[in-house]
């Protein structure tokens, strides 16, 4: 049974013919103890629909529930009690902690109340301080920095520390938006394996949002790609790595460099993502796809199974299935441009 | 062959509100002409301030020791007058933000011939026609028509071609990337990877490229130099470094790499505890409170380098990954 769904939504912003669907109708689940990956460009709206997951922006179509409730911004009400097991860390620790406040009592502030502890209020702040350290040492932090300020620590410990602090109130389930982005590679490293735990031990589902495939099959069981505010293919992290069924998911993994040594240079993707002001008819990434043929310039490709557990949308996925590798493309304009499709390789040293 | 750009032995103070602290220890680097010779190492690692210091435009309190030579000239302790003529024309910079580099408020064409007519004396229309062949160069389309835009109408990827074209301008000899493909979706980062490639084969320039990125380095390095705290671990080929690392930091980076498959336990094996601050280096071999490899003496020796045949040379002395050694 999922705990998060995310049914249909679609948000848009601005009005008349300034409005912009960020995010074009997306359905998704996260199970507990499931991490789910969504990835794509930055501007796809990735983090317009983790915003939207946790009921910080109201869809303009479609639900997001949690435990079977619909999640829903409540303005300036309080949120409701049960969505406090649905938390979210966003890409700027600075950002959500309080510059002016010691970081074990911002973690201290999600404890729910029937587990702060009882009896009088001197025990109380005592088991908040307590647990606020156990935090800490979950998080991979000492938890004498429970003391400290946020402008007192290093980008990868306020990371951390914001993880911590999204913890406390005991989440089933954490939408974590870029967490990787501010991170040196050993950070980022520490963080992946920290997340795997954290799913594993305590049974927490995640929906980890990073325009960074390469850290994220790593991690993440299922994978969701996103373009211009729509799903483009979903399926178990490992099959969609092994055999891509859309063209888009191709271009992604054949453009993360690998340090192997061989001096191979990875495969540009030509052109930009579109405007979602005026999206591209039929597909929105036929301009960019090496695979489009008249129909994706028409007919929007719906998302469909292609193998069990499997769905891309692509009017061409058995082609793409068919083809061993992807298409490679030589150093092309920025800008929207199909040019001869020719091989280009650094020599070899 | 002369390397355009020689360093030797730079060390570099920086003002604290404790004293100077030594954020650049002792650094050693060469770049070939037409070579891109990359800088690898965390944030704090001194990595930027190294290059900082070679072009002067470090704050005048920092303190610069050593030398670098751009073909054959010392540069370090240069007046401030020459340091200008340098910069710019003979060696210039691309940041990883090119919004910071670029001014909002003119027009992409005006900032290309603004830069060229100022240190290459070129007339006005002459300066045009130049800028519009260097837009074509770094291939963004309808160059003659970009040049009435402004940088905020342009993409990321956009942007950084601009940035490049700029670089361009003068034909300097060194162009130093710091972190030039950070900000960018990997997508937009395989096509200026692939340009830069392209440049250097073309237009023979040298490219210091400063990135954390091991991917990136590998696609386009030439030669690599692995900072940490400050000094350089180790240096070598780029092909040598990264599929035969000596030294126990680069191992450890590789290993923290997510694995080229997907869903492999152990995918990535972290390097415990943090890398230190600039002014609270450990002693010895700044690296020995992380190393899975330490002897005693690492805590109390500034390793020597250990330099092998090909130019290869790493500074830890217990060498945990010779070959025949189980490590």
């Amino acid at each position: 049974m999922s705990r998060l769904e995310i049914s249909g939504v679609h948000v848009a912003y601005g009005k008349g013919r300034r409005a912009a669907e960020i995010v074009a109708g997306v359905t998704l689940a996260v199970r507990p103890g499931q991490i789910v990956g969504l990835v794509g460009e930055s501007g796809c709206g990735k983090s317009t629909l983790a915003r939207a997951a946790v009921g910080l922006l109201r869809p303009s179509a479609g639900t997001v529930t949690f435990g079977g409730r619909p999640v829903t911004p409540l303005g300036h009400r309080a949120r409701h009690v049960s969505l406090l097991p649905l938390q979210m860390v966003f890409q700027n620790p600075y950002a959500c902690l309080s510059p002016r406040r010691r970081i074990g009592d911002q973690i201290g502030d999600g404890f729910r109340d029937d587990d702060g502890g009882s009896g009088g209020s001197g025990s109380r702040s005592h088991s908040r301080s307590r647990r606020a350290a156990e935090l800490l040492e979950l998080v991979g932090l000492p938890p004498s920095l429970r003391e400290r300020y946020p402008h007192q620590m290093s980008g990868g410990q306020r990371q951390r520390a914001a993880l911590a602090a999204a913890l406390a109130p005991s989440p089933e389930v954490l939408v974590l938006d870029e967490p990787f982005a501010s991170l040196d590679v050993s950070g980022q490293a520490q963080l992946a394996r920290l997340l795997t735990d954290l799913s594993g031990e305590l049974g927490v589902g995640m929906l980890l949002i990073s325009h960074d495939l390469g850290i994220v099959k790593q991690i993440a069981d299922e994978l969701y790609v996103m373009y211009l505010g729509t799903i483009v293919e979903h399926g178990p992290t490992l099959e969609l790595w092994r055999s891509a069924r859309h063209p888009y998911t191709r271009a992604l993994i054949a453009a993360i460099p690998h340090a192997d040594g061989s001096g191979r240079i990875p495969e540009a993707l030509a052109g930009d993502v579109g405007d979602p002001r005026t999206p591209p008819p039929g597909c929105r990434f036929h301009p960019r796809c090496p695979y489009s043929v008249e129909e994706c310039e028409t007919r929007p490709p719906p998302l469909t199974e292609v193998l069990p557990g499997r769905a891309a949308a692509c009017w061409r996925h058995e082609d793409v299935a068919a083809s061993a590798d992807s298409p490679t493309t030589e150093e092309k304009p920025a800008g929207p441009s199909t040019g001869p499709i020719t091989i280009l390789k650094k020599e070899d040293r | 062959m002369t390397p355009v750009l020689e360093i030797r032995d730079l060390r570099v103070k920086m003002p604290t509100p404790r004293g100077h602290v030594t954020v650049v220890d002792g650094v050693d680097l060469t770049a070939e002409p037409e070579s891109i010779a990359g800088i690898a190492g965390e944030s704090g690692s001194g990595k930027t301030i190294t290059m900082l210091a070679v072009l002067g435009l470090l704050p005048p309190d920092a303190i610069v020791e050593g030398s670098a030579r751009l073909a054959g000239r010392e540069l370090i302790g240069l007046p401030e007058r020459e340091l200008r003529a340098v910069r710019g024309r003979r060696m210039a910079m691309i940041f990883q933000d090119p919004l910071a580099s670029l001014h909002p408020m003119l027009t992409i064409g005006r900032q290309l011939t603004d830069h060229m007519r100022a240190h290459l004396g070129l007339g006005r229309a002459k300066a045009r026609a130049r800028a519009v062949e260097l837009l074509a160069e770094v291939r963004l389309p309808d160059p003659a028509g970009m040049l009435d835009r402004h940088p905020h109408e342009f993409s990321g990827g956009m942007r950084q071609r601009v940035a490049i074209a700029m670089a361009l301008a003068c034909e300097p000899e060194v162009i130093i990337g710091d972190e030039p493909t950070t900000a960018l979706d990997v997508t937009v980062q395989a096509g200026i990877l692939r340009l830069l490639d392209r440049l250097r084969r073309e237009s023979g320039v040298t490219v210091v490229l400063v990135t954390h990125d091991l991917g990136v380095m590998s696609a386009l390095a030439d030669t690599l130099s692995v900072f940490y705290s400050g000094r350089v671990v180790e240096t070598g080929t780029a092909g040598t470094v990264l599929r035969r690392p000596r030294h126990p930091y680069t191992a450890g980076l590789l290993a923290a790499l997510p694995s080229p498959e997907a869903k492999v336990d152990q995918g990535v094996r972290p390097i415990p505890g943090t890398p230190p601050v600039p002014g609270d280096r450990p002693s010895g071999c700044a690296f020995h409170p992380r190393c899975p490899h330490g002897v005693d003496q690492c805590a109390v020796e500034v390793p020597a380098p250990v330099e092998l045949d090909d130019r290869h040379r790493f500074a830890c002395p217990p060498d945990p990954f010779a070959a025949g050694r189980t490590s």
